[in-house]
């Protein structure tokens, strides 16, 4: 990795990779990201995702 | 603690040979749009012998009306004819089983503007076309379904032509 890669994930800063964002802020490394899985990832990760926020609420809600 | 399980919702409708098609978050998220959703959304051919397979297929889910859950209600064959939501919860999630997501498009309707996903060996579904479940949360303009319209359609501007 080149220095200034280094560089750039030291000193990363809120915005700096605004220009993955368009102008909804939508970011499009996420889209490309799961556009690279199988339908079949992306239904796993979607249930995993909502299994974990359960399991997180269901553990704040005793407290 | 409850838990989603999407594809053991999905093989025991393709057990039973019902004929639907996938709309809403689930849709989108087998497209590729990076989105959250906690409920399965489809759309159910509405002929009396899909109805029969449907409901059936329901049973295995233990599937029950999400309003009035003291009721412990359970479609039936009318209710399933009728062209509106049916907000169930099963033993594997939520499920939202729709007649038609507007007047003039059920199944046979959404049926030419639909893909069929391979999601595993032995489980093809049909997933409405991303362009069309774009028109469909245009159409239903809630501030839910408008807010994921800008991911929606970048993903659509990212996906390889056809």
């Amino acid at each position: 990795m080149s220095a200034m890669a280094d560089q750039r994930l030291i000193t990363s800063e809120p915005g700096r990779d605004r220009q993955e964002a368009d102008s909804s802020g939508v970011d499009i490394t996420l889209i490309r990201w799961f556009l690279s899985l199988t339908p079949a990832q992306r239904l796993d990760y979607l249930q995993n995702h909502n299994d974990a926020i359960l399991a997180i609420r269901a553990r704040n809600a005793r407290h | 603690m409850p838990a989603t399980d999407f594809r053991a919702i999905l093989r025991i409708l393709s057990r039973h040979g019902a004929q639907f098609v996938v709309v809403g978050g689930v849709g989108a998220v087998l497209h590729g749009a990076p989105i959250h959703t906690f409920d399965l959304d489809i759309v159910h051919q509405r002929t009396g012998a899909n109805i029969e397979a449907i409901l059936a297929a329901l049973r295995d889910l233990n599937a029950r009306y999400r309003l009035q859950p003291e009721r412990n209600l359970h479609p039936d064959t009318e209710h399933l004819l009728s062209p509106g939501h049916h907000l169930l919860i099963t033993d594997h999630g939520p499920v939202d089983l729709l007649g038609s997501i507007a007047p003039g498009y059920g199944y046979d309707d959404l049926l030419p503007k639909s893909v069929t996903l391979s999601i595993e060996d032995g489980l093809d579904v049909q997933i409405l076309g991303l362009s069309a479940i774009i028109e469909s949360k245009e159409a239903a303009g809630s501030d839910k379904d408008r807010a994921v319209l800008p991911v929606l359609r970048r993903t659509l501007d990212e996906l390889p032509p056809k």
